[in-house]
């Protein structure tokens, strides 16, 4: 708690906004993150209030149940009617599809379990040995090794995976390449981060130009990184570097990325609403096919629908539009009825400005 | 009893068409007044090159019929932008 309350100090974070405002220095300046737990702490601690005006914080697709495709879930739907167990996060339940969310399928009877974690499938698994248990993994770099690790453990025979396991640096390509989004510098995601390691962003920092910072999720941590953002601004340099120091080394966590070498190849894959990032996804190598519920399982390819009319998440996503000027927000989207999924979980753009900004 | 044990539900949920989705193709809505402006909408997402680039090389050759609708799909994109993308390549 020591430590968590340091890093909320009012007068270091008066301090380093002085600073901010002497490095901003009038420009207009656009800062992107990628993740949905900095835009959380973001959003309950006010940081963009802090900051000059001048200073545009935008949050981009850091949010993995808000960008798993539509077909996904569809998909996960299916086999649940099939009688067959499905797993997955909390979040995943209430995620919009085509027609259904795993939430309504399980009110209609079929059995779908939330579990904190690809483990617990594996143990229901066990328990339940007469029945196919499909886990659907949902995530980043950050979840991906947890995933990876029960597919290597040789779980039971019946027991397989619907992964959609999404790669962020690909999807920070498509923002900077975006004609007339400008970003000046990027707030890297402390999770993934901690994972690939901060030198995994110097290519992309120098292919570019722009300044990246690795950051932690505490206020003070946001408010650094967007200092030493400027900082690299101010003196025309476009690094890759660290301010979650106590976390995140510059190589990553080596065992995570071996495992994720071992269990999973990078292709091309679809995020909601985007449309389909080049090397951007993580499918179940061909040694470990026994546990690909895609390869397992016949399910017909379906047309699933990714937006649904009105819904405007795929710009949210994308850091293009303010959730506010939604006109579904807070009045047919809603965190008790999500329309669209950057309203489902605590990582949504849409859901966490709901919880901070409505009465 | 253990869940093991258990016979698998069937599930009670029949496949319903939601009243949310327009089943529409290109063919289908080119007449239409609003038709030109929702090209232009959809042609005005900045991704609409690159996701317009991808089904030009990896979707359309292997599926020249392929609807507005299954485009979308493929590519987890909006309608209205899979109907531009189909739009562009007939007017190629």
């Amino acid at each position: 708690m020591k430590q968590s309350t340091g890093f909320r100090d009012a007068r270091y974070a008066q301090a380093i906004v002085n600073e901010i405002s002497s490095l901003v220095d009038g420009r207009n300046i656009r800062i992107v993150h990628v993740c949905g737990t900095h835009e959380d702490t973001i959003s309950q601690h006010g940081v963009r209030s802090l900051l000059p005006d001048s200073i545009k914080l935008v949050a981009g697709p850091g949010c993995p149940v808000c960008v798993c495709a539509a077909k996904d879930v569809d998909m996960a739907i299916e086999l649940s009617r099939k009688g067959h167990i499905i797993t997955t996060f909390g979040d995943m339940v209430r995620v919009p599809a085509t027609n259904s969310t795993l939430a309504k399928e399980r009110s209609n009877g079929a059995d779908v379990r939330v579990v904190y974690g690809a483990s617990d499938a594996v143990s229901i698994a066990r328990d339940n040995p007469d029945r196919e248990v499909v886990f659907v993994g949902v995530g980043f770099e950050t979840t991906a090794p947890t995933i990876a690790l029960e597919l290597l453990g040789k779980p039971p025979s019946n027991f397989s995976i619907l992964t959609s396991l999404k790669v962020i640096p690909p999807a920070m390509e498509i923002l900077v390449n975006i004609e007339g989004f400008g970003v000046d510098g990027f707030i890297t995601p402390g999770h993934v981060s901690t994972i690939i390691g901060s030198s995994a962003f110097q290519p992309f920092a120098e292919k570019h130009r722009v300044p990246c910072v690795a950051a932690g999720f505490e206020p003070l941590d946001v408010l650094e990184s967007i200092r030493m953002i400027l900082k690299q601004i101010q003196e025309g340099r476009a690094d890759s570097e660290n301010e979650y120091t106590r976390v995140v080394k510059p190589e990553g966590n080596l065992a995570a990325q071996r495992v994720l070498a071992q269990a999973f190849r990078i292709d091309d894959a679809p995020w909601r609403g985007l449309g389909i990032i080049k090397k951007s996804g993580y499918y179940i190598k061909k040694e470990l096919a026994e546990h690909d519920a895609r390869l397992r399982f016949e399910i017909p390819e379906t047309e699933s629908v990714d937006i649904l009319p009105g819904c405007r998440c795929h710009e949210v996503i994308l850091g293009m539009t303010d959730p506010l000027e939604c006109s579904l927000f807070g009045t047919r989207c809603t965190p008790e009825d999500p329309y669209g999924p950057c309203m489902v979980g605590h990582e949504g753009t849409c859901r966490i400005r709901h919880e901070y900004t409505m009465d | 009893m253990t869940d093991s044990k258990k016979t698998p539900r069937k599930s009670r949920a029949t496949k319903k068409e939601s009243s949310k989705l327009i089943d529409i193709n290109v063919a289908d809505f080119k007449g239409h007044p609003l038709y030109s402006l929702l090209i232009e909408t959809a042609k005005s997402n900045p991704l609409f090159a690159g996701n317009a680039g991808y089904a030009q090389n990896y979707i359309l050759p292997d599926n020249p019929n392929i609807t507005a609708r299954e485009l979308a799909s493929r590519l987890s994109i909006t309608l209205g932008e899979a109907l531009a993308i189909l739009d562009a390549r007939e007017n190629d």
